[in-house]
């Protein structure tokens, strides 16, 4: 339980200082500190706000509640120990939909400050909404599918890879790659989105907070960090043989989350960002990895090829 | 107890008749506290007659009380509204208003209650036409009426449609009795197909775009959230005294997607406040439609668990949908009274000059698009719920059908989620896009009465959405659900309020602790180095749905307009653009000219003359003789 709770509050930075201490280590360069991002949150953590003046109560309460919702989401997902901290049967639908009020939330208060370039990131930030949650529906239904209507938890904990059976390793690979990929949007990464773009034209994510100051910007960081972690947390569950020793999950569980870090690192160096236009329409592409994961499955099920 | 409420409601008419709007609704409350009474009875307890009388033609089911106590809940938290609504546009028409407005509530009980067919017709047709008569409240203006007579129109091919129906029915059964009457062949599907008109199913929904807007604004949300819920009680009646194969219902699942799907981008594209919610209400039918479908295929496939969800769900839906829709409905009716406009671009920044509505807007907006802590999450979580116990080794075909299902339902959430994020932050985010909204006032505290209640109750069944489950739990029983499932629902509901009860303390804790120790400045929104920006620089309704828009291209059909910049001082630019329904435009209005033209072949016949009359009448008679003599 202390362990979950450690990984939620203190890994999501981390993570985010890796990326970016990998994308300096491959173009060459020395690159900040892996906890860079600590500090600059702790320095907007002592900085005044300032408010729009066309905002209205939305925009204030919005960077808190995002913050508070992904936390929720977060606590249904096991971080490394084989339990999450809460779970349920049909936990799954209470988690997309906490994610969907932070989302909500951000992007009513992008609206709110009556910028048209906010209003643009809102847009798209909101568009990617309509293909990621069928996807992430279509993964859990698919691994509802051959052991039962279950908690989130233990949907993933069942599916573990089993080296001795090649289905199951299948069945991994296609989920985790359709949820990295989760990952890259709903984090806004290269190749959906680049946190390090200097033109508000071609940013998403960052150009909706361009109103939000101070603590509030804190908040937003760290809740960004931390959808980013819950997806990657998702996919080193698997990673989790089932028969691990409790002691060993978590350095397991950390192992393959810095593995996922650094891969996203690697990601962002070597792929260019897409075309904005372009960029819907490779949202899809988690959706149609769903569905291989559900006929994969379904093929198993029969009795293989 | 009912019978007693629906004699007040008679009773009320009489102070419509005097102008007495406060008298109306003070006995519309009444009414409405008796009959909510009567109903729960009727849930709660098997086997009680109405009023301790048995009438042969009047009963009450379980289904018939639980849409009963839906209707009891919306009735007089409507009139609430209608009262005050009415009081602040007042036109010649009110008191005949008030009259409708009673009958309306009399027919809708009595069309739960008719245990005969020809009573039934009779209490359908009158909540048409006593609703017809409402919209024209509005009468002046051209747009009132011609959607007014659009909705007559298609209320009355519906109710021929029915009345097909039941004539098959009678054929088969030799009774217009009602109950344990078993519908098969061509009865079940006339009579769901009649039921659709009402509901607004796909290809069926096209009044509920055009009547909405034109009714004033109580009326359309009395209509939206209650009205067309007597489309879904006859649907679930139809499904619970007939059997189905699994094909039918995959059919019947396929039109519920369709339906939802082409509802929700309808309301996400369209940018009239009225109409979006109109089409938002296409959308919560066919997810209603999509749990019906669950239900009857749990109980044909033999899964239980899923059939008994489904049914909660969509149970549970039409009562949450009767809340926040009405609520949105109500609000929207407030935009109007303050702007005199319904259209989203040229509305904004109302959060500031209408402060305690924009605030219950977000509420509404949070709970129809199933967001946690409001109301609709919780009926969404038991729908998806079912489907997701639909995947099973058991049956590939259900398999593959849930996970269409489950995608598209969760597409349909999120389009739902973007359409709403647009109304709310276009109509009430931001700076005003037009004069009138600059000036937008609150229009007074007896105008947010009724949603604040509505309000809070969406709160409340939002965080605790186990305590309607107690009630149901009859009514489930009554037809034949294993209840194996209830209690793990109960405790996934509980666990919800657990996990949201978290969220709201550590919300709290959080935002009160920051608001303390951090600073805060106002200043302009950043310009991005831009000075003088105006309030139609801001994103519009348009452009925010663009991205999806382009996507959804092909079910979509713009019309666009520009007025290009032209020289070098260009003077004017101007730019426009509309969505229209593929459905309205092509296949409705087509078909309509065609039988209009056919129509006028006849024409000829009426010329006024009597002595043509008598002639007509002869040779009519004359064949008729030939007929009759050549069959003998």
């Amino acid at each position: 339980m202390l362990t979950n709770l450690i990984f939620i509050i203190f890994l999501p930075l981390i993570f985010v200082g890796l990326i970016t201490k990998t994308k300096a280590v491959w173009a060459g360069r020395k690159g900040p500190s892996i906890l860079q991002p600590y500090y600059n949150f702790f320095k907007l953590l002592r900085k005044s706000e300032i408010h729009s003046i066309s905002s209205g109560i939305v925009f204030r309460i919005a960077p808190v509640l995002a913050m508070v919702s992904v936390f929720c989401a977060a606590m249904l997902v096991p971080f490394g120990s084989k339990e999450s901290l809460v779970s349920f049967k049909g936990d799954f639908f209470l988690f997309m939909s906490l994610l969907a009020l932070s989302k909500a939330a951000t992007v009513i208060a992008a609206m709110e400050t009556g910028s048209s370039f906010e209003g643009m990131g809102a847009s798209r930030e909101i568009s990617f909404t309509a293909f990621l949650e069928p996807a992430f529906l279509l993964i859990i239904g698919s691994l509802a599918y051959s052991v039962g209507f279950d908690s989130m938890g233990s949907l993933f904990y069942m599916h573990s890879v089993n080296i001795f059976n090649e289905w199951s390793v299948i069945i991994a690979i296609l989920t985790a790659m359709g949820l990295f990929i989760m990952m890259l949007v709903e984090g806004a990464r290269v190749p959906f989105d680049d946190p390090a773009t200097h033109l508000e034209l071609t940013m998403i994510h960052e150009v909706m907070v361009l109103d939000t100051s101070g603590i509030n910007l804190a908040f937003v960081h760290y809740s960004a960090a931390l959808k980013m972690v819950i997806y990657s947390a998702l996919i080193s569950n698997f990673l989790i043989p089932g028969n691990a020793i409790s002691i060993g999950i978590p350095f397991i569980f950390i192992g393959g989350n810095l593995a996922l870090a650094i891969l996203t690192g690697l990601v962002e160096s070597i792929i260019p960002r897409y075309r904005i236009s372009r960029n819907l329409e490779l949202v899809i592409i988690p959706l149609s990895v769903a569905l291989l994961v559900l006929t994969a499955l379904i093929v198993n099920n029969l009795g293989g090829f | 107890m009912i019978l007693l409420g629906i004699m007040v409601l008679l009773l009320a008419m009489l102070p419509a008749v005097m102008k007495r709007a406060g008298w109306f609704t003070i006995l519309v409350c009444l009414a409405s506290a008796m009959s909510f009474g009567g109903y729960l009875k009727h849930l709660l307890i098997p086997g009680v007659t109405l009023e301790g009388v048995s009438l042969p033609w009047l009963s009450c089911s379980p289904l018939a009380a639980w849409f009963g106590l839906i209707f009891s809940l919306g009735f007089p938290i409507g009139t609430i509204y209608a009262q005050a609504y009415l009081k602040a546009h007042p036109t010649k028409g009110m008191a005949s208003h008030l009259i409708w407005l009673s009958l309306m509530f009399i027919s809708m009980h009595l069309v739960l209650l008719s245990a005969n067919s020809l009573i039934f017709m009779l209490s359908w047709e009158l909540m048409s036409l006593s609703s017809f008569l409402a919209i024209l409240y509005d009468r002046d203006s051209e747009e009132t009426r011609s959607g007014a007579l659009y909705y007559l129109v298609t209320m009355q091919i519906g109710a021929m449609v029915l009345l097909a129906g039941f004539a098959f029915l009678y054929l088969e059964s030799g009774s217009f009795m009602l109950d344990s009457v078993r519908i098969g062949g061509y009865a079940k599907w006339l009579l769901l197909a009649g039921f659709a008109f009402k509901a607004g199913f796909f290809p069926l929904y096209s009044w509920l775009p055009k009547a909405h807007p034109v009714a004033p604004s109580h009326l359309s949300g009395m209509m939206s959230g209650l009205m067309i819920k007597t489309g879904i009680f006859g649907i679930i009646w139809v499904m619970l005294s007939s059997s189905w194969q699994a094909f039918e219902l995959y059919i019947l699942l396929a039109i519920s997607l369709i339906t939802a799907f082409n509802g929700v981008i309808h309301a996400m594209a369209e940018g009239h406040l009225k109409r979006s919610l109109a089409y938002s209400s296409i959308e919560n039918i066919g997810i209603i439609g999509i749990a019906i479908c669950f239900w009857q295929l749990g109980l044909v496939l033999n899964n239980p668990a899923m059939a008994s969800l489904a049914l909660l769900g969509a149970l549970l839906h039409c009562l949450f949908h009767s809340i926040f829709k009405s609520m949105l409905f109500y609000l929207s009716g407030n935009v109007l009274l303050a702007c005199h406009s319904l259209d989203c671009n040229a509305l904004g920044g109302l959060d500031k000059r209408m402060s305690m509505s924009s605030k219950l807007f977000l509420g509404g907006m949070a709970s129809i698009s199933a967001l946690p802590l409001f109301c609709g999450f919780i009926s969404e979580l038991v729908i998806f719920g079912s489907i997701i116990l639909g995947f099973g080794k058991a049956s590939l075909a259900q398999s593959i059908s849930s996970a269409v299902a489950g995608a598209i339902l969760a597409i349909v959430s999120a389009l739902a989620l973007i359409a709403f994020t647009k109304l709310y932050s276009i109509v009430f985010g931001g700076n005003p896009r037009s004069e009138a909204a600059a000036k937008a006032v609150e229009p007074g505290a007896s105008l947010l009465i009724s949603p604040m209640i509505l309000g809070i109750l969406s709160l409340v069944f939002g965080l605790f959405g186990w305590l309607p489950l107690s009630i149901m739990d009859r009514l489930l029983q009554e037809y034949g659900l294993t209840l194996g499932s209830y209690h793990s629902l109960v405790g996934v509901l509980q666990m919800v309020s657990l996990v949201l009860g978290m969220l709201l303390i550590c919300f709290f804790a959080i935002y009160l602790v920051k608001c303390r120790i951090c600073k805060t400045k106002l200043y302009p929104t950043w310009g991005c180095g831009y000075h003088g920006t105006t309030g139609k620089m801001q994103y519009t309704a348009n452009a925010y749905i663009d991205p999806l828009s382009y996507f959804l291209k092909p079910l979509l059909y713009k019309r666009a307009k520009l007025d290009a910049p032209k020289g070098y001082f260009p003077g004017s630019i101007a730019f426009e653009e509309q969505v229209t329904d593929y459905l309205d435009s092509g296949l409705i209005r087509s078909s309509s000219t065609l039988i209009t033209r056919f129509l006028k072949l006849f024409s000829g016949i009426h010329n006024g003359r009597t002595n043509s009359y008598i002639t007509w009448l002869l040779i009519a008679l004359i064949a008729l003789l030939i007929w009759v003599l050549g069959v003998k």
